[in-house]
């Protein structure tokens, strides 16, 4: 009975750990299954993805371990494009081949959703699932950064070796009797796992660092942890290192002095180098206690802090979703929410948007905009359009001069007066274009039409030579006038409706008289 | 009551209720100053909002508003959230506010301590959140497999493990959106910028007044009835310790 009990005891409560240890394992088998045989319709099934996995990883722990480098897409890239290239003699062009690469790492990376193994645990007599992944991913301001997990980099290393409580002693163990064989070469590739199995605890200790920043109770819980499995064995594995120094030194000085053969010096510089990687090993793992150190430190720090701060007045936030977490209930979270957010304004459909019906005018449809051909067009200024007036004006009244010169020999101003009356009535005393007309006629004495077709000197005979080309009879051509001012000043009243009698209107008089050619000079 | 300190509080409401900003200066600066100068205008705003459980907060020469708890009208249910924000699943939201808490945390541990961040980017909440699920994240395969409930911190995690940090290696920049971790981020600082709560300029999100006047009045003001709240919750745990 009681070795059953024994067996069952065994069977039953250890298989959640087994289980858990067995979950490292299980994305490497995941990988096989699945690997090429759907991509491409099994054109790259000769790959093998067990190998790219475990050549991958080892790249990861090259950089981030032991060079302490970010891993970005590109170097991911390269890497495996070497691989290919290197160990299956596949050379592709450009694009296939980063087709090919993204298939591979994204396969190997989960798509970033980790690997999850179900399982039935028997002491609750329910299904249960573990979790792991190879590869995580940081966003950071180059872009996306991917580091090796603590998981991925156990299975690299429990593939190898056997894994105990401290790796480092087992090394170091491992190492003595290397050296105590003259192993030497074997010792080197000893003490740089000793190095990983330092790089992976300094890894560990940030990680706690960054849990206790987020959460006190969970940062505490995995202190103590990192104690138990890591910290405990520090000073043992210092004695061993101090220990493996001597046993060092011993063979040297041994080799030293019984130095003949090709053989021994070889014996020797293995020696010169194996005690270097051991004096970088120990300096590591000196930081690594410094490290530890401190991390006590800064986590008394952060757990004296977080009970100050519960006892002060203010609202700790981090408590009420702490309180929310025990609680597992997230949903608690929306009374921190809800107070941050807007007044919702609802907005409603009102009754009298109806209106719009009778007062929208819309045509059927969307009018499209017309696009022409585009004519450039002259813009025409305001001082453009009033000479323009001007030109005018003063055509309709040297017209009617003209004519009446082309049959009378002279034509008094007070005459000329009357005719434009008749003509165009009583507005054109109330133009002022008349007037300026009488200003600009006055500016010369004679006019010679012919001559003024050919050359004009005033803005008036720019005037009379528009007339005169307009004019295709070309019956003023030969006209020549002069103007005679009367000495006595001659008041013309005219009579104009809208303005008061008492009001009077008087211009010198004067007289138009044509020419013939011998009046000339 | 006088008849034009009524309409200046009115004019208050109504500023406050529409959006427009009353501060010290610009377009309603005679409005903040009546509320600052006269008692009758304040009380009757006051009174006015409380009536619609609205509050209001002075901060920085500013005035700002939000709903009161389990305010109908103006507050939010979870479904209209949920449709302002383009979220489907109830427990998109509820990420979503754990990563506004998360948001607000990078300013504020508490509601009094400001830590004088000055601004975030969205790395920075992307590795507080992080952070602050790692110790959820480790636990998961504690748990037995059976769907957790929707709203426990370990769907919370489950989800956020499961999103890939990225939603394509080739796509320049982030977008918002459901698909990813980085997405999700985005979605939620665009949100609060629509919200006022922050403002961005060249992908740094800075927290505006209205961010600091509500996390510090508010929760000051409101920290006894959110006690209660956690001393259930922390009761409820107890209760529930044999999930």
């Amino acid at each position: 009975m009681d070795a059953n009990y024994q067996m069952l005891h065994d069977i039953i409560d250890f298989h959640g750990d087994r289980m858990r240890n067995l979950r490292r394992y299980y994305p490497f088998f995941c990988l096989q299954n699945t690997a090429f045989h759907l991509f491409k319709e099994g054109k790259y099934a000769f790959l093998d993805i067990g190998y790219i996995t475990l050549a991958l990883l080892r790249f990861f722990i090259e950089e981030n371990q032991f060079n302490d480098r970010p891993v970005g897409y590109a170097q991911v890239s390269s890497f495996l494009s070497d691989v290919l290239t290197r160990d299956f003699e596949l050379v592709l062009p450009k694009e296939e081949e980063k087709e090919l690469i993204d298939y591979i790492f994204d396969k190997i990376k989960n798509d970033g959703k980790p690997f999850v193994m179900e399982y039935f645990d028997p002491e609750k007599h329910a299904r249960a699932s573990v979790r792991m992944k190879l590869i995580d991913a940081t966003l950071s301001g180059e872009g996306v950064l991917y580091s090796i997990t603590a998981d991925a980099i156990e299975f690299y290393l429990d593939t190898k070796e056997i894994r105990d409580e401290s790796k480092i002693n087992i090394q170091q163990v491992l190492l003595e009797k290397m050296i105590h064989t003259k192993n030497f070469k074997g010792g080197i590739d000893v003490i740089r796992r000793i190095n990983s199995e330092v790089n992976r605890l300094r890894k560990q200790k940030k990680e706690v660092l960054a849990l206790l920043g987020g959460n006190v109770f969970d940062g505490a819980k995995a202190l103590e942890e990192f104690n138990q499995t890591g910290m405990r064995w520090f000073s043992e594995e210092q004695k061993l290192f101090l220990h493996n120094m001597e046993l060092m030194e011993r063979a040297r000085s041994k080799a030293e002095e019984g130095m003949s053969g090709e053989g021994d010096r070889e014996a020797l510089r293995e020696i010169y180098q194996l005690e270097t990687e051991l004096k970088r090993a120990m300096a590591n793992h000196g930081e690594l206690l410094a490290d530890c150190m401190d991390l006590q430190v800064r986590a008394d720090e952060m757990i004296h802090k977080y009970k100050y701060s519960r006892l002060r007045g203010a609202f700790d936030f981090r408590a009420f979703v702490a309180a929310a977490q025990e609680a597992q209930d997230i949903s608690l979270l929306s009374s921190f929410v809800e107070p941050l957010l807007l007044p919702k304004l609802g907005k409603q459909f009102s009754l009298l948007q109806t209106d719009e019906l009778l007062t929208t005018v819309s045509g059927e449809g969307e009018t499209k905009e017309e696009v022409g051909e585009a004519k450039e067009e002259m813009y025409r200024f305001e001082d453009e359009l009033e000479e323009e007036r001007i030109r005018d004006n003063y055509a309709a009244i040297v017209k009617t001069l003209l004519d009446v010169l082309l049959t009378e020999k002279r034509i008094s101003l007070s005459e000329l007066n009357k005719r434009l009356m008749l003509k165009y009535f009583d507005v054109v005393f109330k133009n002022s274009d008349y007037y300026s007309f009488l200003v600009h006629i006055c500016q010369k004495k004679e006019y010679d039409l012919c001559q003024v077709k050919k050359k004009q000197d005033t803005f008036f005979e720019g005037i009379l030579a528009e007339i005169l080309s307009s004019e295709k009879s070309g019956k003023y051509e030969h006209l020549r006038f002069r103007l005679i001012m009367k000495p006595e000043a001659e008041e013309i009243i005219h009579e104009i409706a809208g303005v008061e009698r008492d009001r009077v209107f008087t211009t010198t008089e004067l007289v138009f008289e044509t020419m013939g050619t011998e009046d000339l000079q | 009551m006088d008849q034009k300190n009524l309409e200046k509080a009115t004019g208050l409401l109504a500023a406050l209720l529409i959006g427009e900003p009353v501060e010290e200066n610009g377009k309603n600066a005679g409005l903040y100053h009546a509320y600052r100068e006269s008692g009758e205008v304040s009380d009757a705003l006051e009174l006015m909002l409380k009536k619609l459980n609205l509050r209001v907060y002075e901060y920085e020469y500013a005035l700002y508003i939000c709903p009161g708890e389990h305010n109908r009208v103006f507050g939010y249910s979870n479904e209209e959230l949920k449709r302002l924000m383009g979220l489907r699943l109830n427990r998109e939201l509820y990420l979503c506010y754990y990563l506004i808490y998360q948001a607000a945390a990078c300013f504020y541990q508490d509601s009094a301590t400001y830590n004088y961040t000055e601004y975030i980017k969205l790395e920075d909440l992307l590795s507080a959140v992080e952070r602050s699920l790692a110790g959820v994240v480790s636990g998961l395969h504690r748990f037995a497999s059976e769907t957790p409930e929707e709203k426990s911190f370990t769907a919370l995690a489950i989800m956020w493990d499961e999103l890939p940090v990225v939603a394509s290696e080739d796509t320049q920049g982030v977008r918002a959106g459901r698909g990813s971790r980085s997405g999700f981020v985005k979605l939620v600082l665009n949100f609060l910028v629509s919200q006022g709560l922050f403002t961005e300029a060249q992908e740094r999100y800075y927290p505006t007044g209205r961010m600091h006047a509500l996390i510090r009045r508010y929760f000051e003001e409101e920290k006894g009835r959110l006690y209660e709240i956690q001393m259930q919750m922390s009761k409820g745990g107890e209760d529930g310790a044999a999930y």
